[in-house]
């Protein structure tokens, strides 16, 4: 993970891309995203380090819990990336936006500080991005909408990358933000996703968003919110018909290497992929709705 | 003498009074002694901080830790001291806040979310809580499933910590840079454990550490994703479990699922053979390389652990009886103070804390609603069941310039370390032997490893002198062992309920009208506690404290620093980088992140 790559054009695109910066960010959240991104395997993350998939570039990562670099090391690499040095970039978002105070302490989310001193706040940082990175991916329902942050009782005012970037944003390569929800959505289902997202930028295949900007073959998979298995559950008789229907790739595919996968194996499905889970859907899943 | 700053003793029967039951305000009283030692620390900074050579200087973002924190140090170069540190963090996590007023069970899944390494630990701390306000108690098998899920995530939390976020400060790419002389003599020494490990050299092994690329990293990552399939198998996801509740477990206990974990299980344990060689090799080539590697980041053992993993033949879920049951826990509980053994009874360890936010972006809160716990055992205005999450934001007082997002909780007034360390160092002193493959000895623990693709093992893990950055480490891989014994030690007794036909995996879980509860859960970095309140079957308050919290703390009411400022101030400097400009204080970010915060 070294920051030392080739230099290319960003413009090369119509080249064989060899080489992609993928920087990560994070705002508010719980790191959760990163986790389960390090869970995929077949491929996994190194794989796409050593340039092991075919067609797909090798991959440097800039991440905050990853990388080798603190302090201003880390903010120097920031700087060559967002300046178009370290090649084409890829954006990735964990957690929400915090709305930006302008000073040290507001909702708290600063990435370094410039050369005053004065913070550099996560949505700079994100707006830096908007227009050199080649595509940007929210990962986790609280960098696509908000998610848990976002919901009731919650002080904070926050955005998701979407509604910072505005309705008709296109990316550098003409994409609209990728969203791949759920908190946290299955690592395997961002690899897959950004392996994808390669192929699209080498011109190979495609790559095929839904209205909401999903990766559309993941999120087709229909399911909905359900309380756990648990002895004296209602979900024992439950008339599933009437419950709101949910897209998820969870319980068709499991959570990693098919093992798992919420309802599938008798935990709920608190319906995590949509924005307003914790709201709305949470108490169709409680063990217990006639007591607690 | 379980408290020494607190107004509380105790009488004949044990039971804890106020030492002084007229006083008005028991509570509200002024450390001497720690004034002074907080005047005395002020005035050598300031007298030392025109010197020339003194620099003061930000690492921020301070990455590859679990929290989102920055670091302010003054040091003096010349003299090789550091003058003063601050950790900051830039976060705020308002999951607390938002548990309220809501539904009690919605808590587990809300409370999850405060931090992904250690969601299921959340998720479990917040389901004891509800149980022991509920006073349900899950089946044998469910708790014993939880156990083996809780087991997963912190052997997946110890591999991390130890081969992404801190393993990788003693990589060949730093070690080159930060300490060319040591880096030289490690190509030179062989390493003992060799023959296990197959790195030959120190320096291969070194190279092994490079994040996700040298050999060990690269097989870190592969004996993580094992540790995730096992929290996974239990939980139906992991981070953020979608099984656990107040109660049980979602999950079917199968012979199936248990024979899955330990197909999984067999392989870490020979696993942990391995991580421990390499680690002993490393750790004690440091030292003789650089004997100041034993002052690196060393504090006295001040240790806290409510342990984990309950046995479920004496786990009641009440508070009344969490003395009996804390003692049995296959990591049992206890509190050190500057080396002295103070108490592992949990009682003590709930009534001993309280959490301070002078220096914070929060305010205080001004009323008291409980003088006692349950037992009438008596706790401060500043324990986490009467303390309330106030915003600064909602309030016209400007912050404080130091203010942080992390609150201080203190245990009688004292900062307390936990984590790895702690867990082992506590239970080999207060000899808690409840799982029977781990063994405490006079001078630590012998973990009982058996036979996989490599031969069986016992591993001789010793107690320190006192707690240092590599003891840290060094204990975090002795932590993959031991909790890899006790996964295998409860899947045992979950092949013994099913053949007696005990598969049950939940009951019903109800709410009292008004109650209280806590959870006292462990993750790799350390102690979680989930404090809460119910008033008309809602939660009406809910208290997390984490590690971060713990280690990374602001200063307290007394201006006295955390775990790791404490840790940074007396740390040596040592490495060797040419100027200025190009000292990153990477000694320093080893301490930091020795705690994995
Ligand atoms: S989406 Fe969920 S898992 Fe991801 S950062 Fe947000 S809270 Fe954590
Ligand atoms: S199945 Fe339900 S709870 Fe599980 S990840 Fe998908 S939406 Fe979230």
């Amino acid at each position: 993970m070294s920051s030392e790559v080739p230099s290319l054009q960003s413009d090369s695109l119509s080249n064989p891309l060899e080489h992609v910066t993928l920087v990560w960010l994070s705002g508010v959240g719980c790191n959760g995203c990163t986790l389960a991104m390090l869970e995929a395997s077949n491929p996994g993350i190194e794989d796409l380090f050593f340039g092991n998939i075919p067609d797909a570039p090798r991959v440097t990562l800039i991440h905050p819990e990853l990388s080798m670099e603190s302090g201003v090391d880390f903010l120097a690499m920031l700087d060559r990336a967002v300046d178009g040095r370290l090649g084409p970039v890829v954006l990735v978002l964990e957690g929400a936006i915090p709305e930006d105070r302008g000073d040290a302490s507001g909702a708290g989310y600063r990435i370094g500080r410039g050369k005053d001193g004065h913070p550099l706040s996560l949505s700079w940082w994100v707006e830096q991005f908007a227009s050199q990175a080649e595509a940007l991916i929210a990962i986790g329902t609280c960098a696509t909408a908000g998610g848990l942050p976002n919901a009731l009782g919650s002080p904070l005012q926050v955005r998701s990358l979407g509604d910072l970037l505005g309705p008709g944003f296109v990316s550098r390569a003409g994409l609209p933000v990728i969203n791949i929800p759920g908190c946290a959505p299955p690592g395997e289902a961002f690899i897959e996703t950004l392996t994808y997202l390669f192929l699209h930028l080498q011109q190979l295949v495609p790559l095929d968003l839904d209205d909401e900007g999903r990766p559309r073959w993941l999120y087709l998979h229909e399911t909905s919110p359900l309380p756990p298995r648990v002895e004296f559950s209602p979900a024992i008789g439950l008339d599933l018909s009437n419950r709101p229907v949910i897209h998820c790739p969870v319980p068709s595919t499991g959570w990693m290497r098919k093992l798992g996968g919420c309802a599938r194996v008798g935990g709920s499905c608190i319906g995590c992929t949509e924005p307003d889970f914790a709201d709305r859907l949470l108490a169709l899943a409680r063990p217990d709705p006639a007591v607690n | 003498m379980v408290f020494q700053t607190l107004p509380v003793e105790f009488d004949g029967f044990g039971r804890a009074r106020l030492r002084d039951e007229e006083a008005e305000q028991p509570y509200f009283f002024i450390d001497q002694r720690r004034r002074q030692q907080v005047a005395q620390f002020e005035r050598s900074r300031i007298e030392s901080i025109s010197r020339p050579g003194v620099e003061r200087m930000r690492v921020e973002p301070l990455n590859r830790t679990n929290g989102r924190l920055g670091l302010d140090l003054t040091v003096d170069l010349q003299n090789a001291r550091v003058l003063s540190a601050r950790m900051e963090s830039v976060e705020f996590s308002p999951f607390e806040l938002m548990t309220e007023n809501r539904r009690a069970s919605d808590a587990v899944p809300i409370s999850s979310r405060t931090r992904g390494g250690a969601s299921g630990a959340h998720a479990i701390s917040s389901s004891l809580a509800l149980e022991m306000a509920g006073g349900i108690v899950p089946p044998p098998l469910a708790i014993i499933a939880r156990n083996l899920g809780a087991c997963g995530e912190l052997i997946a939390d110890c591999v991390r910590h130890l081969f992404l976020l801190a393993g990788p400060d003693y990589a060949e790419p730093v070690m080159r840079k930060s300490n060319p002389s040591i880096w030289r003599r490690a190509e030179s020494t062989r390493s003992a454990n060799a023959s296990l490990h197959g790195f030959g050299t120190i320096a291969e092994l070194m190279r092994g550490l490079a994040p996700m690329a040298g050999d060990l990293s690269l097989e870190a990552l592969q004996i993580y994703r094992l540790a995730c399939e096992i929290s996974t198998l239990v939980y139906g996801k992991s981070p953020h479990p979608s099984t656990i509740f107040p109660g049980g477990n979602g999950v079917e206990g199968s012979r199936e699922l248990f024979t899955l974990i330990l197909g999984r299980i067999n392989t870490i344990l020979d696993y942990g053979k391995l991580v421990v060689a390499v680690w002993d090799d490393l750790i004690d080539f440091l030292y003789e390389a650089e004997p100041k590697f034993e002052r690196l980041g060393a504090l006295p053992a001040n240790l806290i652990s409510s342990g984990l993993w309950d046995d479920p033949e004496f786990y009641t879920a009440t508070y009344s009886t969490c003395n009996d049951w804390g003692a049995r826990r296959l990591s049992g509980p206890g509190i050190i103070v500057n080396g002295e053994k103070r108490s592992s009874r949990l009682t003590d360890l709930n009534i001993g804390l309280e959490e301070f936010v002078d220096h914070t972006h929060f305010v205080p809160w001004d009323r008291q609603r409980f003088t006692a716990d349950p037992l009438d055992n008596p706790i401060s205005p500043y324990h986490p069941w009467n303390k309330e999450t106030l915003l600064e934001a909602k309030s016209a007082q400007p912050p404080a310039a130091d203010a942080t997002w992390l609150t201080a909780p203190r245990w009688d007034r004292e900062t307390m370390e936990c984590g790895s360390l702690a867990r082992l160092w506590i239970n080999s002193v207060f000899r808690h032997q409840n799982c029977e493959f781990i063994l405490p000895v006079r001078q630590g623990l012998e973990i009982n490893l058996p036979k996989g693709n490599h031969p069986a093992k016992r591993l001789n893990w010793y107690r320190p002198d006192r707690p240092n950055a590599l003891e840290r480490l060094r204990a975090t891989a002795y932590q993959i062992s031991y909790a890899g014994m006790v996964a295998y030690a409860n899947l045992l007794t979950a092949f013994d309920c099913l053949r007696r036909g005990e598969s049950g995996m939940s009951n019903r879980f109800i709410l009292p009208d008004r109650s209280r509860g806590i959870g006292f859960w462990e993750n790799g970095s350390g102690m979680i506690t989930h404090h809460l309140v119910v008033r008309n079957h809602l939660i009406t308050n809910y208290q997390i404290n984490g590690p971060v919290e713990w280690l990374a703390s602001s200063l307290d009411y007394a201006g006295w620093p955390g775990v790791i400022e404490q840790a940074l101030v007396n740390s040596p400097l040592f490495e060797e980088t040419g100027s200025i400009e190009d000292y990153r204080a990477i000694d320093l970010q080893r301490v930091v992140r020795s705690f994995a915060p």
